[in-house]
């Protein structure tokens, strides 16, 4: 059996919906605090991907394998394209009802470890609905790091960011890696950035991962 | 059960913010009602059978609008995926869906039934049982429709199927529930265990759905 050793171990994953593969034979293992960036264009199954390994979507065939003292669910932060928030409820309440969802003894907002560095106290008492799709991101994100997840899975998180907001989740990603947190990043394509921050870059071309070099 | 009051107190809090939902609930609820009693005011129908048609009717209207306010609704919004990345068990989900459904129901069901009563001139039947009626019968419709809702919840074919799903489910709630309220309404006392009897039906249904939440929502 695989997997010993890492995190994060695939085995032959494959994903159909309806007559189409997303995913054909993906493999990958991840080891603790690694960075990985996965790059591919868009319906290139990299949200389908990511999807699985957070064990919101079933693969077709292979397996997954996730090593955590916890339970899986509260080893997980995942941020995806469409923040996973209530439009009608404020940052506060928004972090608060998932922090009682995690059983968060004591939760304040401010105790959150991206509440700084994506500078989310000026919007910490407005309503969702009333934030621009790049601050519904950060706040997203800060719920994605409610519970201190080992690993971190994060769908195009960079896009609809400003620059600030952008080195804010740069800085801060570098600050989990540092204390061990694993981080699987996606995004449309091979930006400078992307390529310093990730300690692998690999594409997802056709439903195939391929490592990425150069 | 703090998992269980944040469920709860969300919904409400969504519901109390954006009332468009309760707003609708509230006006079929009252405008039915106001209908239904100024019909029997002018007709030559007995007083009893202004509830035991229009009541069960109403209720159908309200399960079937319940349907869409539970899971599909957190499905529409996206919101559905974040509560299934959560340690809540889906069990839990779907004991505070059906909780919140049965609430919504019960209140706008008495809606109605206060509306068709005052408009139609009043009736001699004890409130106080068609009450526990209602009360009985809205945990039932509350359990059935969240459940309806947690199996339509990835459906592209919902439109259809939940009114068709609701209706299917609501034959025994019609075989154990219809006579009681006749009684009731005709001012006799029902055979004892009708409500023991839904109770235990909408409890039974309440532990099937539960079962079957691990599959429904995840």
């Amino acid at each position: 059996m695989g997997g010993e050793g890492h995190v994060i171990f695939v085995d032959n994953l494959w994903k159909q919906y309806g007559d189409k593969w997303v995913l054909r034979s993906v493999s990958l293992s991840v080891d603790k605090g690694e960075r990985i960036f996965i790059m591919g264009a868009n319906g290139s199954g990299k949200t389908t991907f990511l999807k699985i390994l957070a064990g919101l979507i079933r693969p077709t065939r292979g397996s997954v394998k996730i090593d955590c003292i916890k339970p899986v669910r509260e080893c997980i932060g995942f941020s995806g394209h469409y923040p996973l928030l209530y439009p009608e409820m404020t940052v506060e309440e928004n972090l608060q009802f998932y922090a009682t969802l995690y059983s968060i003894p004591n939760f304040t907002v401010d105790n959150n470890i991206a509440w700084e560095s994506l500078s989310l106290e000026r919007v910490r008492t407005k309503k969702v609905q009333q934030l621009s799709y790049g601050w519904r991101k950060r706040v997203d994100l800060a719920r994605a790091l409610i519970h201190d997840p080992p690993i971190l899975l994060l769908d195009e998180a960079f896009t609809g960011l400003d620059e600030k907001a952008t080195t804010g989740l740069y800085e801060l990603i570098k600050v989990l890696s540092r204390r061990g947190v694993t981080v699987v990043m996606t995004a449309p394509r091979a930006e400078r950035e992307y390529l310093e921050l990730g300690t692998r870059l690999l594409a997802l071309e056709e439903g195939r991962l391929r490592a990425l070099e150069g | 059960m703090k998992q269980l009051y944040a469920l709860l107190r969300k919904d409400f809090l969504l519901d109390y913010r954006n009332p468009i939902g309760l707003s609708v609930l509230g006006a079929f609820s009252l405008s039915a009602g106001v209908v239904v009693g100024l019909v029997y005011r002018n007709s030559l129908w007995p007083e009893e059978s202004l509830l035991a048609v229009s009541l069960p009717l109403a209720l159908v209207f309200l399960s079937i609008y319940t349907v869409y306010a539970s899971f599909i609704r957190e499905s529409d919004t996206g919101t559905l995926d974040g509560l299934r990345l959560s340690p809540v068990e889906p069990g839990l989900l779907m004991i505070a869906k059906t909780i919140y459904s049965t609430l919504l129901i019960v209140s706008s069901s008495t809606v109605f039934t206060f509306s068709a009563l005052f408009f139609s001139g009043g009736t001699s039947a004890p409130l106080e049982g068609l009450f526990e009626w209602l009360g009985v019968s809205s945990l039932y419709l509350g359990t059935v429709s969240s459940m309806v809702s947690a199996m339509l919840v990835y459906s592209e074919a919902r439109a259809g199927l939940a009114p068709a799903l609701v209706l299917v489910f609501l034959a025994p709630f019609v075989n154990v529930a219809s006579a009681p309220l006749n009684q009731i309404l005709q001012g006799y006392t029902p055979a004892p265990g009708w409500a023991t009897a839904l109770l235990a039906l909408s409890l039974g249904f309440l532990a099937i759905g539960y079962a079957l939440s691990r599959f429904l929502v995840e």
